[in-house]
């Protein structure tokens, strides 16, 4: 594996708010084009891996590497290469799309021109053309988690850190970002998909990580467990993995 | 949402205030702000992180209760040391609600979260308001603490003072905090999304008569003042704040059935405006939560990405972080409701310095009239330079606090130039077309724009020093991505601003000096513009 390819690796990841443990010594690595659903229940610890891996947030313990580069030492090199969708699909209110696309674009070293190139694709992919001069603040929830995906897509990233992507989205906009996922896989970019929706995670990803109470308690491609669960479905699979807690 | 915009049914007309609803909102609220004062204190990373926000307001009532009495001690009576305290403190308390606790009572988060559940409006508005009293009672103790007890020292004071002190600065208080809660409501009523940049402009202006009055205190080395105020002009005794001095200085003098009387009907009197401003509230509520919902759906062009657009930005500043640092901060100068309302009333103060001066004759061209004469003009100045650490300061906060992930997860490999890209939106967003309006003033009062240049050329220079070294202040967490809790948008600078203020005073003698030849202006010039290079080139 090239230092600058496509990948991600955690090993021994720890990390804890206080006294509560989020996370106890998760371990996996994602090869260039893998889409891998990053699933399990609430305060499970998925959030708390994102934030960890996009530089948000340092680990108790433990090592994590993107693209070669290691997060705790490198953050500035990591941060370059991942595009983050954040679970709060925060904004700044008083901008406009184009306005909080545009900086985006400039804190991630984008020349003005192609800054405004990909700014034309991916406005026009996601539907926000008629409202790039809006405020975000007077936008939907909708509106506002498309113009936070073009942020996350617009510096071309080696790796997407998706934190309950389709939140808000309607189906349009949803098939786009699977589609998009797809595209970005063939492409050779890795995503880790996280989301509460087996369904969703079932059909666009290859690999499917299951986590509770900070522990990785499954990683195994999805075509496999659709066979191990057969007529009963993830969904009872997941359920019997994480008790009826 | 329903329930906020429902009027009481037939059926609940009799629960004006739902007791269960009202004790666990108020519960909640006080948790809420308590909590937020912790969480402030953990995430400050300034100086003074280790004492909570409110406590610096506190601090800072306490400070300016006790410099007013010892200024007025042993100078007036006790009817006119209770006027200027009670003055003082419903000045404060009113500045204190429009800047840190307008979220306390107009939260545009209430609508989404208790809009949807069975709570009347005027249950959820008595909440606000019982919200709005604590904060009431915990400022007026430390705005009156001082007053009531050097009052009682007078020689016609006693502890009749103290007891009736007490009683009427809490009446006075808890009436301005009413009165405020009507204003902001039906200003909020009235005005929507709007409300907050007018509420921005009210204080200024009132921030701009506190100083005229606070000022007058110090100036008068001749007794002037007690004379004045033994000889106050009859209309003085029409405002509410005499009032109340007035059953002070009858108190102690023995009270009788007519002070007694008086009291019976103020309590009553304060009974009927919290229950206006409840009423008040609760009518307001609905337009709240279409407030909060109704930002400016497209950019206007005082804001827009057109006087900033990137490529200008960037051939400003070498560094793409300075360049994206100085359009965010720009652009949230000019659109978002809550930082207006922080910055403008720091200028306020050097507008009232001007308006001073120019009334009192005491801002005359310092180069041909020193001294006296034109200490106004080195005052107003310097209150412009000393805007710079509380805009700077304000940058941390903002409400849209967790879209900080988008500057947390960028590429920056150096944090201190996205400051630096802060510190210049202050200087040309605000310092700037201060300085220009002081130039323009000036110019015109002393009829000279070259002398009025220099004085203000040089107030841009020290501006930028006081950016150099207060950019601290910005340190440590990216910017807009703090809460603000209450205090914490002026409580935690105030030494900061101590230290500056001493500076500027250092570097207003030194200006002084150097305008009364030719050659210590050009060196002054020179100096200034050696300074202003010299930052220029290190942030840009």
């Amino acid at each position: 594996m090239s230092a600058h390819e496509a990948s991600v690796e955690v090993s021994s990841l720890s990390h804890a708010y206080g006294a509560t443990q989020a996370l106890r010594a998760v371990s996996f690595k994602l090869t260039a084009g893998e889409i891998c659903g990053y699933v399990g229940p609430n305060g499970a610890g998925k959030s708390t891996t994102l934030k960890i891996l996009s530089g948000l947030i340092r680990p108790a313990s433990g090592t994590v590497r993107v693209c070669g580069f290691d997060v705790a030492r490198d953050p500035v090199e990591v941060k370059a290469r991942i595009g983050y969708v954040p679970e709060s699909g925060a904004v700044y209110s008083t901008l406009t799309v184009l306005e909080f696309l545009s900086l985006v674009g400039e804190l991630h070293g984008i020349p003005e021109g192609e800054s405004r190139e990909r700014l034309d694709h991916w406005l026009g992919l996601f539907g926000l053309v008629e409202a790039s001069h809006a405020m975000l603040g007077s936008l939907s929830k909708g509106m506002r988690q498309r113009a936070v995906l073009v942020s996350a897509l617009l510096h071309d990233p080696q790796v997407l850190l998706f934190d309950e992507p389709l939140t808000g989205l309607d189906v349009q906009a949803a098939r786009v970002v699977k589609a998009t996922l797809a595209g970005m896989a063939r492409a050779g970019k890795v995503v880790l998909f996280s989301s509460h929706v087996l369904e969703v995670v079932e059909r666009i990803c290859g690999r499917i990580i299951m986590l509770d109470l900070g522990r990785i308690v499954l990683d195994e491609q999805a075509c496999a467990l659709r066979r191990r669960a057969g007529e009963a479905g993830l969904e009872s699979l997941f359920q019997s993995l994480i008790g009826p807690s | 949402m329903t329930c906020l915009t429902r009027r009481p049914g037939p059926g609940s007309g009799a629960a004006w205030i739902q007791p269960g609803a009202f004790r666990s909102l108020v519960r909640a609220y006080l948790l809420m702000d308590l909590r937020k004062q912790h969480a402030a204190q953990a995430a400050a990373a300034g100086p003074g992180s280790w004492v909570t926000p409110l406590y610096w307001v506190v601090a800072h009532s306490l400070a300016a209760s006790a410099i007013l009495s010892v200024a007025l001690f042993g100078r007036v009576n006790a009817r006119l040391f209770a006027l200027a305290g009670i003055s003082a403190s419903m000045l404060l308390m009113a500045v204190s609600l429009v800047v840190e606790f307008r979220e306390a009572i107009l939260d545009l988060d209430d609508a989404l979260a208790i809009g949807s559940r069975p709570v009347l409006p005027s249950t959820h508005a008595a909440a606000r308001c019982a919200n709005a009293a604590a904060y009431t009672l915990l400022l007026t103790t430390a705005l009156n603490l001082f007053p009531a007890i050097v009052g009682s020292g007078l020689r016609d004071g006693g502890w009749r003072f103290l007891v009736s002190y007490a009683a009427a600065s809490l009446a006075a208080n808890l009436a301005i905090t009413a009165l405020a809660l009507i204003l902001m409501s039906l200003l909020t009523r009235v005005a929507g999304s709007r409300a907050a940049g007018v509420l921005a402009w009210a204080q200024t202006i009132v921030v701009m008569a506190g100083f005229y009055g606070a000022q007058m205190v110090f100036r008068d080395p001749t007794q002037g003042l007690a004379w004045w105020a033994y000889n106050l002009p009859g209309w003085v005794w029409w405002l509410p704040p005499a009032w109340f001095a007035a059953f002070v200085g009858r108190t102690c003098g023995g009270p009788g059935w007519t002070e007694a009387a008086a009291a019976c009907g103020g309590v009553l009197a304060l009974g009927a405006i919290w229950a206006a401003a409840i009423r008040t509230l609760s009518r307001s509520l609905p337009r709240l939560s279409e407030a909060g919902s109704s930002a400016p759906g497209r950019s206007g062009l005082l804001g827009s990405g057109l006087l900033w657009r990137r490529h200008w930005a960037s051939a400003m500043f070498r560094s793409r972080e300075t360049a994206a640092g100085f359009r965010l901060a720009w652009l949230m100068l000019r659109r978002d409701p809550d930082m207006i309302g922080r910055s403008l009333p720091a200028l306020g103060s050097a507008a009232a310095g001007l308006a001073l001066g120019l009334f009192s004759g005491h801002a005359a061209d310092p180069f041909t009239e020193p001294g006296a004469p034109s200490i106004m003009s080195f005052v107003s100045l310097h209150l412009v330079v000393l805007a710079v650490p509380s805009a700077l300061h304000s940058l941390s906060f903002s409400r849209d606090h967790e879209a900080a992930w988008v500057l947390r997860s960028a590429p920056i490999r150096e944090p201190a130039r996205v400051a630096a890209g802060l510190e210049w939106a202050v200087h040309f967003g605000l310092i700037a077309p201060t300085l220009a309006v002081l130039f323009v003033v000036l110019a015109w009062s002393w009829n000279d724009c070259l002398h009025a240049g220099v004085h203000c050329g040089t107030g841009f220079a020290l501006a930028l020093a006081a950016g150099s070294l207060s950019s601290g202040l910005l340190r440590g967490r990216p910017p807009f991505s703090r809460p603000s809790a209450y205090g914490s948008l002026g409580g935690p600078i105030l030494l900061h601003q101590a230290v500056l203020a001493a500076a500027l005073a250092a570097a207003g003698f030194l200006q002084a000096l150097a305008y009364r030849s030719g050659a210590g202006t050009a060196l002054l010039c020179l100096a200034a513009c050696a300074l202003a290079a010299a930052l220029l080139g290190g942030h840009g």
